[in-house]
């Protein structure tokens, strides 16, 4: 019986285009809002994952670095060098820093990075070496660069301090505002710290029981919170999770309806036009399960094409995009085109309802009216 | 036995000011092989009368028996299952599906019966053929003419072999030579194939191949006469 469904199909071209590109459409709007949101979790977590820590020690009720500072006294590192189990501790000073380019308010979270050791260096660099960062100079992100439209040698004012660029990297864009680096001397001079550092970072032995060392920070020196780095990227990520998640819900949802839509208006109206045929089918004797089975088959056909259209198009359209907006940078993963398609049969099921309803109502009696 | 009963059918449409009877205590049975033509005026009731016969309309009294079976006892899928094995629709306007070809117009039954696509087509091309449209299998209705559109309507109403057909003014929308064409498919369909045929219509030459002619009048049957059938019947058989 299907063949009907197809043949009805490819006689009604415009209309199979039609839901065919409302599918497609609305699995391009799914897949990318996904994957931006992939995208965004992935770049938030890059570069607080590149650091290489076991543990983050900070200051007790800070919560994540970005809504609050957490401040240390710079002689915890020896105290936590003399715990079983660590290997190395570093200071590590970071914070969130306003500025004013061009006349506008703007930001970066500026990190200092120990030239000696590398320590707090940016994930990739993409101009320049973080080597060769002295002080008076910055490195910053190729998305605040891109947007501020900066390069290698311009200055940036940040508070009394004038910073030339010395090299642009990139994986530290966090979406509101970019990473930065500066040396570890240009940092105390620029955050006013005096004896104060941000946060510790810890790396353990090899065969050590992180859980172990943790609790005896804890219980040695009152005031400070312990997070291993899997927590510490979480918290980073959560900034996206907290304020951009329901968005893109809702905006998938927004999606999943149109897609419905689409397919269900040329479904039903498609079984308007043909309900006379119906008819006659039904008088057949053919029942209404097969003739569900016809709508619905050509639902899913429309829907599966679309799909297919919207998988096609929805990388080439993240990468159109991602050449005019910087901050556009989209993760895919199989799991997501795995449940969109899921989705995509889910419109086309839902999309079925009406048109079904409506097939059901059909009276066989009428085929022998003119 | 007889292949339908009809047993004091009545049919009332609407209720209150506009209600309708369109059939009225109708009583009459089909032998098997019978060809028999319901003539009557425009709006006396030919049409609802065979629409209950398919299974199509429920009675408001009395019953209709196909092979004994009660319509009215049985599901709507029962019915279904009796409309596309034991009976044959053969309509005014043709009734083919504009997207298929004739051949799979005539498969449809088949398919629906159960066979496989593959084996449906290779009945309906057979049955196409005997028809004389072997050289149209693959047009869709809108390439084909009237009198070839109905011829593909019979071969699609014949291939589940059903025991009872039913035509509602076969002839109507064809040309006089079409409708003859028409006429003698109907009239071999019952003589040589044993089925029994019930024909509702206008048309007077149709009485060539009655065997029963039923005057139909307000709903009711006024006369029963026996049709010229013998006279004609004879000189065209089967092409088979
Ligand atoms: N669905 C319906 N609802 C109400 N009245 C109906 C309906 N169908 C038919 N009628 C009425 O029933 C009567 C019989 O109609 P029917 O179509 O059976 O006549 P007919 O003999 O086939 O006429 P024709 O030769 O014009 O086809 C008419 O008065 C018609 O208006
Ligand atoms: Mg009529």
């Amino acid at each position: 019986m299907l063949f009907i469904a197809l043949k009805n199909l490819l006689q009604e071209r415009t209309k199979l285009f039609m839901s065919i590109g409302g599918v497609a459409f609305a699995v391009v709007l799914i897949i990318l809002l996904n994957g931006l949101y992939e995208g965004w979790n992935e770049s938030m977590g890059a570069y607080p994952k590149s650091i290489p820590a076991d543990l983050w020690v900070e200051q007790d009720g800070v919560g994540d670095m970005f809504h609050a500072l957490s401040f240390l006294p710079n002689n915890l590192s020896d105290q936590l060098k003399q715990i079983d189990g660590v290997n190395t501790v570093h200071p590590y000073l970071g914070r969130q820093t306003l500025l004013k380019l061009n006349g506008e308010d703007t930001s970066l979270f500026i990190v200092a990075v120990d030239p000696a050791t590398g320590f707090g260096k940016p994930k990739t660099m993409e101009d320049g070496r973080w080597e060769d960062l002295k002080d008076g100079e910055i490195i910053i992100d190729e998305v605040f660069a891109k947007k501020q439209h900066l390069n290698i040698g311009d200055e940036i004012q940040i508070a009394e301090r004038k910073l030339k660029i010395g090299g642009i990297s990139s994986g530290g864009n966090m979406m509101v505002f970019q990473y930065a680096f500066v040396t570890l001397n240009e940092a105390k001079e620029l955050f006013q710290l005096g004896d104060k550092v941000n946060f510790y970072v810890i790396q353990v032995a090899p065969q050590a029981d992180q859980e172990k060392i943790k609790n005896t920070i804890i219980n040695d020196i009152p005031g400070v919170k312990v997070l291993t780095k899997q927590e510490f990227v979480d918290t980073s990520r959560q900034v996206i999770k907290d304020s951009f998640l329901p968005i893109i819900y809702v905006l998938v949802i927004i999606g999943f309806i149109i897609g419905s839509a689409v397919i269900g208006v040329t479904i039903y109206s498609a079984t308007v036009e043909k309900s006379r045929e119906y008819g006659v089918l039904k008088a057949i004797g053919v029942t209404h399960r097969q003739l569900y089975a016809i709508v619905m088959f050509q639902s899913l056909v429309s829907g599966i094409i679309g799909y297919v259209v919207g998988l096609i198009l929805a990388y080439p359209v993240a990468r159109l995009s991602r050449y005019f907006v910087a901050g556009f940078m989209t993760e895919f993963r199989l799991i997501d085109i795995v449940w969109v398609f899921g989705a995509t049969i889910g419109m086309a099921l839902i999309a079925t309802y009406i048109p079904v309803r409506r097939l059901a109502s059909i009276d066989p009696a009428e085929v022998f009216k003119n | 036995m007889f292949v339908a009963e009809i047993e004091h059918l009545s049919k009332i449409y609407g209720s209150g000011n506009t209600q309708v009877t369109a059939v009225n205590d109708v009583s009459l049975n089909v032998k098997k092989g019978d060809i028999m033509l319901i003539m009557g005026p425009s709006g006396s009731g030919k049409t609802t009368l065979i629409t209950m016969i398919g299974a199509l309309l429920k009675a408001s009294k009395g019953k209709v028996k196909i092979h004994g079976k009660v319509l009215g006892n049985l599901h709507e899928q029962e019915l279904a299952q009796l409309r596309l094995k034991e009976l044959g629709f053969i309509f005014q306007s043709f009734n083919l599906l504009a997207s298929l070809t004739a051949q799979e117009n005539t498969a449809v039954p088949l398919i629906a019966a159960g066979k496989s696509k593959k084996e449906a087509m290779m009945i309906a091309t057979g049955a196409l053929q005997k028809l004389g449209l072997g050289g149209r299998l693959h047009n869709l209705p809108r390439d084909l003419s009237g009198g070839e559109k109905q011829r593909v309507s019979i071969a699609r109403a014949l291939v589940n072999n059903p025991t009872l057909i039913l035509a509602d003014e076969p002839t109507a929308n064809l040309d006089s030579t079409s409708g003859h064409e028409v006429m003698k498919l109907l009239c071999s369909i019952a003589c040589t194939e044993n089925r029994s045929v019930v024909i509702v219509s206008h048309d007077m030459r149709l009485q060539e191949i009655a065997k029963t002619v039923i005057w139909f009048e307000d709903g009711q049957v006024i006369r029963t006469e026996k049709g010229q059938h013998n006279k004609h019947c004879e000189h065209h058989n089967h092409h088979a």
